[in-house]
């Protein structure tokens, strides 16, 4: 009896082929230019995936969600780096065969890689990471990340490991096997079984022990995922952060690594590359303030957030009106597939709130970069008494409620006259940068023991200090309620949270006098 | 969204991170190792012990990290430090510290936050978490 989820997931992969048809000539492998990796050649069967609208719709989802407000040129999309990530997962692979063996990594398993490398972001919703902080703690998913199974995977990744080993993209793909499997024997070979495989590979779950390092390729301390998104990211924001792929190409290996459950073969790197994977550490944890907490990208962020809780409040529902007048079907945004339902560009289009004046609004803002502002800075350096009563409430389940619940009170301060929507006023805690690679033993020394990085250098508890020192919360509003929302701000936090603010919470605002 | 009658409610719930701080506070420990699979060992086998019920919230991971790793506890520990609770010590990174004058203010805190019988465990567990890290130039 399949769950809820499962019957959703189902009824979503079946809306996305229900028009599709492989069409790629079975017998002729395409080339796709990337601006970072150059070019690398696709099979029929992959085009034909690629092609699929489960993947095209990558093409409509930014990278970096609103990022490209603050860095112009941050439009890079999910499908970029899908491609990317196929194109580096590759080149892992040519390289341990050419030092392990030709068939170290089966073609088979190649095969595997591949498809996960271009399936593995197909989970993410709408702006990427914004909309998953919204089905994040859904039932669905809070349920599934009790089993310890898939505790480590982020809630995208469940939702494309659900896709992948939906019964609908099951029967999908025999349609590619049928088509492509004459001429190419190792589609001919991914089945059911094959697919889970690939779903599981996704999650960072290797298909044995002895085979663990298939799962670090995609999902690990230093997997194709990370390198292409640390790289492309840096790339497009034009944020000078350097990878150096080629050294960690040089140095990678697959050794023993004895793990609580036993011995695993896992991918490691030689010691004389250690700085590769500090290089990758100290890298994706600069991109946290740079970008992906920087203040503009979290108060547009927030904008976009409260657009949607005003949906989906007030409205219940997405998509309104057409160009044209027309009614569209309806898009609920309750449970996480929903969010797979829109595409950035849709959200953008002002035409689909022509009946909302209120909606409208909000959307022509965003296109003419008439964007929130904020209105308080919560940090170790604004608050000088009880900073541990605000990060009490990062993790916690109910954190949401919380802020929801001080926002409304902060609104509720405003003067009359000034008013405009509770929905107006955002809190935001942001969480805490993840850091976990450090602690893997991923090191092979020179006697062949593997080591963590964490055990060369202190990698971990030093960036722990760094992105402690680095982490900030705000209050963000529209530019005209800025210097109200500022004082109710202060406020209501320091009564309800039992915190002191300093002046540099008010002054690190620029707040502007009108 | 959630009016402001559910905050009293919802500020006073106990998070993770009460919940980690009471236990450190309850160890009386000045410092102890930040060998992460020592922490996250401990913090697994009081959760499949008396701790069950206060650390369900603590999943911890299974064939994918090299030792059962928790996210929310690394989380956590993260924002101890940056909520001036916790702080690494210079210049060795090797251990994590909590100032007396700090663990009075969590113990003070814990009572209004937890039940009796959730402060019972919490020291417990402290008390374990003591005999498993201190040395004997740590307090």
């Amino acid at each position: 009896m399949p769950t809820e989820f499962e019957g959703e997931i189902e009824r979503y992969v079946k809306s996305c082929f229900a028009e599709y048809e492989p069409s790629a000539p079975p017998d002729r492998r395409k080339a796709i230019h990337d601006a970072l990796w150059g070019t690398t050649t696709l099979s029929p069967a992959e085009i034909a995936l690629l092609d699929c609208p489960l993947l095209q719709r990558l093409r409509f989802i930014h990278q970096t969600a609103f990022a490209f407000y603050v860095y112009p040129s941050a439009n890079h999309s999910r499908l970029e780096h899908s491609i990317g990530v196929l194109f580096l997962v590759t080149r892992l692979i040519e390289t341990l065969n050419s030092k392990k063996g030709s068939d170290f990594i089966t073609p088979l398993e190649k095969q595997q890689l591949r498809l996960a490398a271009l399936l593995h972001d197909c989970g993410h919703g709408i702006m990427s990471h914004i909309s998953e902080r919204f089905y994040e703690h859904h039932p669905w998913i809070v349920d599934m990340q009790v089993d310890p199974k898939y505790q480590a995977a982020k809630a995208h990744e469940l939702i494309s490991y659900m896709i992948v080993k939906s019964r609908m993209f099951d029967e999908f793909f025999s349609k590619i096997r049928a088509k492509y499997g004459k001429e190419d024997k190792e589609i001919a070979n991914i089945d059911f079984g094959k697919l889970d495989e690939i779903a599981n590979l996704i999650i960072g779950r290797p298909p044995s022990p002895e085979k663990a390092y298939l799962a670090g390729i995609i999902n690990g301390p230093f997997d194709a995922d990370k390198l292409d998104y640390i790289s492309r990211d840096s790339y497009f924001t034009g944020l000078r952060l350097a990878v150096d792929i080629e050294r960690l190409l040089y140095a990678l290996d697959v050794s023993p690594v004895e793990t609580e459950t036993g011995t695993e073969k896992r991918l490691v790197a030689i010691s004389s590359a250690a700085s590769v994977f500090e290089q990758i550490l100290f890298s994706k944890i600069q991109l946290y303030p740079c970008l992906y907490q920087h203040a503009k990208v979290k108060a547009t962020d927030s904008m976009l957030t409260m657009f949607l809780k005003l949906i989906r409040d007030q409205y219940g529902h997405f998509k309104t009106k057409s160009e044209e007048g027309k009614i569209l079907p309806q898009v609920m945004l309750s449970s996480p597939v929903d969010f797979l339902q829109l595409t950035d560009f849709d959200l953008l289009n002002p035409y689909l709130y022509g009946g909302v004046p209120e909606l409208q609004k909000t959307i022509l803002n965003l296109r003419n970069r008439d964007l929130w502002l904020k209105a308080l800075v919560i940090s170790s350096n604004t608050v000088d008494k009880n900073m541990d009563n605000i990060t009490r409430l990062i993790k916690s389940e109910h954190v949401q409620s919380i802020l929801d619940g001080l926002g409304v009170e902060i609104y509720s301060r405003i003067p009359d006259h000034l008013k405009t929507t509770v929905y107006d006023v955002v809190v935001d805690f942001p969480d805490v940068a993840p850091l976990n690679e450090a602690n893997l033993q991923v090191v092979k020394q020179p006697d062949d023991k593997v080591v963590s990085l964490n055990s060369l250098f202190p990698t971990h508890d030093w960036l722990q200090t760094y992105v402690a020192k680095k982490w900030k919360g705000h209050v963000f509003c529209p530019k005209e309620l800025q210097l109200v929302v500022n004082k109710a701000a202060i406020e209501v936090l320091e009564t309800r949270l039992q915190v002191k603010f300093n002046s540099l919470a008010t002054s690190l605002a620029h707040i502007r006098s009108s | 969204m959630k009016g402001s009658s559910d905050l009293n409610v919802l500020l006073k719930l106990p998070t993770p991170q009460d919940i980690v701080a009471t236990i450190l506070a309850y160890s009386d420990l000045d410092t102890f190792p930040s060998d992460r699979k020592e922490l996250h060992r401990f913090m697994k086998n009081e959760r499949e012990g008396e701790g069950k019920q206060l650390l369900s919230a603590f999943v911890f991971s299974q064939g994918v990290d090299l030792f059962p790793f928790s996210r929310l506890l690394e989380s956590v520990l993260m924002q101890l430090q940056l909520g001036g609770w916790l702080s690494a010590k210079n210049p060795e990174y090797e251990r994590l510290g909590i100032t007396g004058k700090k663990r009075s203010e969590i113990k003070d805190k814990a009572v209004e936050r937890f039940s009796r019988e959730e402060l019972s465990i919490l020291q417990k567990i402290g008390r374990r978490f003591r005999e498993s890290f201190s040395t004997p130039n740590t307090n």
